[in-house]
């Protein structure tokens, strides 16, 4: 991080820009922002839910007592881990294919405009349009959910791999090709190691489009999963129960992806770019 | 005639299609089995686009560089680069595998790898630094690791851009030292690019100057004729630093213009 020129600091006038793209110095323990933004939150949240019914806008504390039942009871726990369960095997299964084309599509030109018509057009269809054929290719059962899934994570990670091939330092390459390494070394030595930071940010991104996917492949003949909750719950009127499954949805992703910066920190320490990360 | 170490003869090379002045033009030069040349000229006069025309990175635009007689084809393990900069050693490598990425590759038995470790990052003084990452070098530590990093490799023509350029004026004089010793022992062809003439002198069998660009080749070279190892105050390096400076004073202003 560079130095950041302190309020009395002639050189602040030059080295502070008047405004920052940076995560500027925080004078408070971390916990008070996601606090305080969400009493504030709930502040606004009660005060408008006031105005309406709680089939249409459910106040904060219906949704608490709600929660808290569905906690009680076990269900959120059972419809949150069917979902987590198929985020993680269509996230797995879209990123086991990702991977290997976007890497072929950075080293191979052929490649890469073999495929390029179909990654440029497929990645704005959203999984929902895919739906139909998603059915009628895999069935109604959980087959079907997956390939949604994974369909969705496999843009990001595949174009996020393709430009981490591109960007590899080209002084590396020749680096290992003038210390006697053929192409095979030079993708194992130096393009693998250089694309494992593209990889693991694109899985990221790939992870929320997952996310966001799941509540699409749930409407298919399912009959758990939080998208399933949010859609079943939606014909009960039960807005308070919707609350509930979206928040649930929501702090599931913000702990797999937590979870998913924390391991890959761990095993790529000396690779990843400081910023990698929240 | 025996074949030379290095030999560029008419050689041009242009990077953009779009007609721009090549940037080296009907450049010639030759250097010979086990000589060490030292190759000068005002920036961006197109000293590492001739040095990596001879590494195999890129192709001329016309004319032909040869390597021991044969046309290059691309780069191998006979002609070791020490490139301008340190972006070419692997940040997720420590330095003591930066350094043995070359036996690594000829699959040397570990033992060995260890023992070439050892010898080496003594001689480029980084011992005790070997298990540190890139990022936790200095510029000059890491110029040093990949200055090993090529030895490692013991290549019988070495290329060198600016090796020296980023490190104190105590572990350059140093590092010229052994680089003479090396040299004096293995005796590569050795092509060496550097800023510095004092430094020229000191290393090199023939010191050859490049004229301002575009269309750069070479303008003139002078043959150092002290013994090794050089005294940094000998009358006849005193002489012959006076006459290069001009040169390049020259050129140097018909760069700026
Ligand atoms: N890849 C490239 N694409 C386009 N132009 C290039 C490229 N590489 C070098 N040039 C141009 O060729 C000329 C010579 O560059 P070169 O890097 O060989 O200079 P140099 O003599 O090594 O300079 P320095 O001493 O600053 O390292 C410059 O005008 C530069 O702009
Ligand atoms: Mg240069």
């Amino acid at each position: 991080m560079p130095a950041r020129a302190d309020a009395t600091s002639p050189w602040r006038s030059v080295l502070a820009p008047s405004w920052s793209l940076g995560r500027g110095a925080d004078p408070l323990p971390t916990f008070v922002w996601p606090v305080a933004s969400a009493v504030l939150l709930a502040a606004a949240w009660s005060l408008a839910a006031g105005r309406f019914d709680v089939t249409v806008f459910p106040s904060p504390l219906a949704v608490a007592r709600e929660a808290m039942r569905m906690a009680a009871d076990g269900t959120i726990w059972e419809h949150a881990g069917i979902s987590a369960a198929r985020l993680a095997a269509g996230f797995a299964i879209g990123g086991a294919v990702a991977v290997p084309v976007g890497l072929a599509m950075g080293l191979s030109p052929f490649f890469r405009r073999m495929m390029e018509p179909f990654t440029e057009f497929f990645r704005f269809i959203p999984a929902i349009a895919m739906v139909v054929f998603a059915l009628i290719w895999f069935g109604i059962g959980e087959a079907s959910k997956l390939f949604l899934i994974a369909y969705n994570a496999f843009f990001s990670i595949a174009m996020a791999t393709e430009m981490g091939v591109a960007r590899v330092e080209r002084s590396r390459i020749n680096a290992v090709l003038s210390l006697g390494g053929s192409r095979r070394d030079t993708a194992l030595l130096v393009v693998l190691p250089s694309v494992v930071p593209y990889i693991l940010q694109g899985m990221r991104i790939g992870m929320g489009r997952a996310f966001a996917t799941i509540v699409s492949a749930e409407i298919l003949a399912a009959n758990a999963g939080l998208g399933y909750l949010i859609y079943s719950a939606r014909e009960f009127s039960r807005m308070d129960t919707v609350v509930v499954a979206i928040v649930a949805l929501g702090l599931l992703g913000l702990a797999a992806d937590r979870a998913f910066v924390a391991i890959a920190r761990r095993l790529y320490r000396h690779t990843l770019p400081e910023e990698f990360g929240p | 005639m025996a074949s030379a170490a290095a030999e560029f003869s008419g050689v041009s090379k242009a990077f953009t299609a779009r007609g721009d002045a090549p940037a080296i033009e009907n450049f010639d030069l030759r250097i010979e089995e086990g000589e060490f040349v030292c190759l000068l000229g005002p920036s961006g006069c197109g000293k590492t686009t001739a040095l990596t025309l001879l590494a195999g990175f890129d192709r001329p635009s016309s004319g032909s560089v040869l390597h021991r007689g044969r046309p290059v084809a691309g780069p191998a393990a006979d002609r070791g680069v020490v490139f301008q900069g340190d972006d070419s050693l692997m940040p997720w490598l420590t330095a003591t595998e930066n350094l043995l990425l070359g036996p690594r590759i000829r699959r040397v038995p570990l033992g060995e790898q260890r023992a070439i470790a050892e010898r080496l990052l003594a001689l480029v003084g980084l011992v005790g630094h070997g298990d540190k990452y890139p990022r936790e070098l200095s510029g000059g530590m890491k110029q040093r690791i990949q200055i090993a990093r090529v030895l490692a490799n013991e290549p019988d023509m070495l290329l060198m851009d600016e090796p020296f350029a980023a490190l104190d004026a105590q572990t350059r004089t140093h590092m010229q030292d052994e680089l003479v010793r090396i040299w004096s022992e293995a005796r590569p062809a050795v092509l060496f690019i550097t800023h510095d003439v004092h430094e020229a002198l000191i290393l090199a069998d023939r010191v050859v100057v490049m004229r301002a660009g575009p269309r750069s080749a070479v303008r003139t070279a002078f043959n150092v004729e002290a013994p090794r190892p050089r005294d940094r105050s000998d009358p006849r390096i005193a002489a012959a630093y006076g006459e290069i400076q001009r040169v390049m004073a020259e050129e140097f202003r018909r760069a700026r213009q």
